[in-house]
């Protein structure tokens, strides 16, 4: 199967589409409430009986903007991913090395401490894009100027390290207030309930900033692959690369961490699978890890959708997913001696 | 298109490896740098291909400094091969050798017809056809530097700089890779190589730049002219013996 696809990357990407769709129509089907999949498409279709009614409000203005949210979430998260295992050069890399979602985290973590959260709704992704974007500058000014890529991977370390040590001892203090560490707990696990459009709005121009940056950056990330000399023989400047890479997983890290909060291994593992399924070259494997992020979170969101009695986090799901994927990734590589 | 360095000059802890340091790389010749571990041979590889600049002296291609080139120019005039390239994820061969031609591409171009035909010819020329879609982890260490050639064969390059590209190599593989590099050489490339078997430098290589003198001193010319048992004593530390055209070697005392 994986040589067909590798052959037919095309149609395989068509034929990802095309389930994906099916599936985002089944998606908005699913949950509370009975609504048949006629009465879905009379909403998106737009001709409705009664504009006002239950079923319209619940389909498009609780389902769908979800979903979309959902789709868009995941594909940043698969983006960024590929970006930094590419960067790297190594597949246990995460966007989470790099401490941007962790510094997200710490921003909102004071705000809800401080109580100015609910404020207004863009409060809290204004803060976690406050900090992810607080995360770069350090990264910059300690690493991406000058230094390679352990440095970068070893000063990410170390900022996420302090970032998550810093959540802790914020929740610590601030322990006896329930309401407060409930809050800060429910976001930090990740969260895709009560969204609606204005947080696609939110979020669609640094998302798409982020996917187009990552097109622009494919060729400097193949050439890579040779190794950081060889790129520079080459005339593809690895710094720019790192530092730009480093960039456009920010915009796509901050911007869903913003709407969602931290949700894990995502970005570890589509980038894994995907490489899996269409091979290691940037061009294919970065618009396809894209749709693998897509419907992967999509299909998390129903799953936590679906368990109605009580309520399943993203983050959680994805890690019970992604965890135990993993692991086999790492055996495997034991196995065949390579880790 | 001419290819020369002029003056250079390389000190680690305050030891001069070597100082003006000045050859002029003939067209169509295969030159070869030798000396012992720590003489500075891959600095002076990453100085003529012009990816590190040197702290004094210049490298100039056409009579132009080559740090007056931008990256993608440089890089369609040399193609350099470090000592160790670790690919992590496995690419074809074909991919591998169209990687070559990153500095021939627009941003937002993708592969094209002529591109994957060059690379092909490429292959052929390092006697690889057949191998496009073969996975570059599976491939013998001899395969795999060939691959390496054809990739920089790709760039269409003048100079090919070759860091030890067979110092892991069998002695059979070794010598078709010269040959190979001759027959390079013949057809138009000029190949400065950092090589560590002396008995085929002596036999392949067209020049020779010596390192590891005393005081950073260095030796360029013909290759007759400095493998003289004389200087490879004094570089190496042992005794060097001449044999109808062989080399031999013994341990200095």
């Amino acid at each position: 199967m994986i040589s067909f696809i590798h052959k037919n990357y095309f149609l395989t990407i068509s034929i990802f589409f095309l389930f994906g769709f099916l599936f985002l129509l089944l998606s908005l089907t699913l949950g509370p409430g009975e609504i048949t999949l006629n009465q879905v498409l009379g909403v998106l279709a737009g001709y409705d009986s009664a504009n006002n009614s239950l079923v319209h409000s619940l389909v498009w203005e609780i389902r769908l903007p979800r979903a979309l949210l959902a789709m868009l979430i995941g594909a940043s998260l698969g983006c960024a991913g590929t970006i930094t295992q590419g960067i790297f050069q190594n597949p246990l890399a995460s966007p989470n090395v790099l401490g941007l979602s962790y510094g997200a985290a710490v921003f909102v973590v004071l705000g809800i401490i401080l109580g100015i959260d609910e404020m207004a709704l863009y409060i809290t992704p204004f803060l976690a894009a406050l900090g992810a974007i607080f995360t770069f500058v350090l990264l910059y000014l300690f690493t991406l100027r000058s230094a390679g890529i352990f440095s970068l991977l070893l000063s990410g370390i170390a900022v996420s390290t302090i970032f998550s040590a810093v959540i802790t001892l914020l929740l610590s203090l601030q322990i006896k207030d329930y309401e407060v560490t409930i809050k800060v707990m429910q976001w930090l696990m990740g969260n895709l309930e009560m969204k609606s459009w204005i947080h696609l709005k939110w979020i669609i121009i640094p998302v798409s900033l982020g996917i187009t940056g990552a097109f622009f950056l494919r060729r400097n990330l193949d050439v890579l692959h040779l190794g950081e000399e060889t790129a520079a023989s080459l005339g593809i400047s690895f710094r720019y690369t790192y530092f730009l890479g480093v960039f456009f997983s920010a915009l796509l890290i901050g911007a869903s961490t913003a709407v969602s909060g931290i949700i894990g291994f995502v970005g570890l593992v589509v980038p894994h699978l995907a490489r899996l399924l269409i091979g290691a070259k940037h061009t294919k494997l970065i618009p396809f890890s894209i749709v693998l992020g897509a419907f992967f979170l999509l299909a998390v969101d129903v799953i936590s959708r679906v368990t109605l009695k009580f309520y399943l986090p993203p983050g959680a799901v994805t890690s019970l997913i992604g965890a135990p994927v993993f692991l086999w990734l790492v055996q495997k590589n034991y196995r065949n001696h390579k880790v | 298109m001419k290819f020369s360095c002029v003056n250079l000059e390389h000190t680690v802890f305050n030891r001069t490896l070597f100082q003006k340091l000045s050859a002029v790389f003939p067209e169509n010749s295969l030159t070869g740098i030798i000396g012992p571990n720590g003489s500075g041979k891959t600095t002076l590889l990453k100085y003529l291909a012009g990816i590190t600049k040197p702290i004094k002296g210049n490298v100039y291609i056409n009579n132009k400094d080559i740090h007056t080139f931008n990256n993608r120019e440089r890089a369609k005039k040399n193609s350099y091969l470090p000592q160790n390239t670790f690919i992590s994820y496995d690419l074809s061969v074909l991919e591998i050798v169209l990687l070559g031609r990153a500095a021939h591409q627009k941003y937002f171009s993708l592969w094209s017809d002529v591109d994957k035909k060059i690379a092909r010819e490429c292959l052929k020329a390092v006697q690889l056809d057949g191998f496009e879609n073969r996975e570059i982890k599976s491939l013998s260490g001899g395969e795999f530097q060939r691959v390496m050639l054809a990739r920089m064969l790709a760039g269409q390059t003048e100079n090919l700089l070759l860091d030890e590209a067979i110092t892991a190599l069998d002695i059979k593989h070794s010598l078709a890779f010269l040959e190979l590099c001759k027959k390079l050489c013949e057809n138009g490339k000029r190949i400065v190589l950092v090589i560590h078997q002396l008995e085929l430098a002596y036999r392949y290589c067209d020049n020779i730049l010596l390192l590891g003198l005393k005081n950073g001193k260095s030796l360029f010319g013909e290759t007759k002219k400095i493998m003289t048992k004389k200087n490879l004593t004094l570089a190496f530390e042992v005794m060097t013996k001449h044999e109808k055209d062989i080399l031999s070697f013994y341990s200095a005392k």
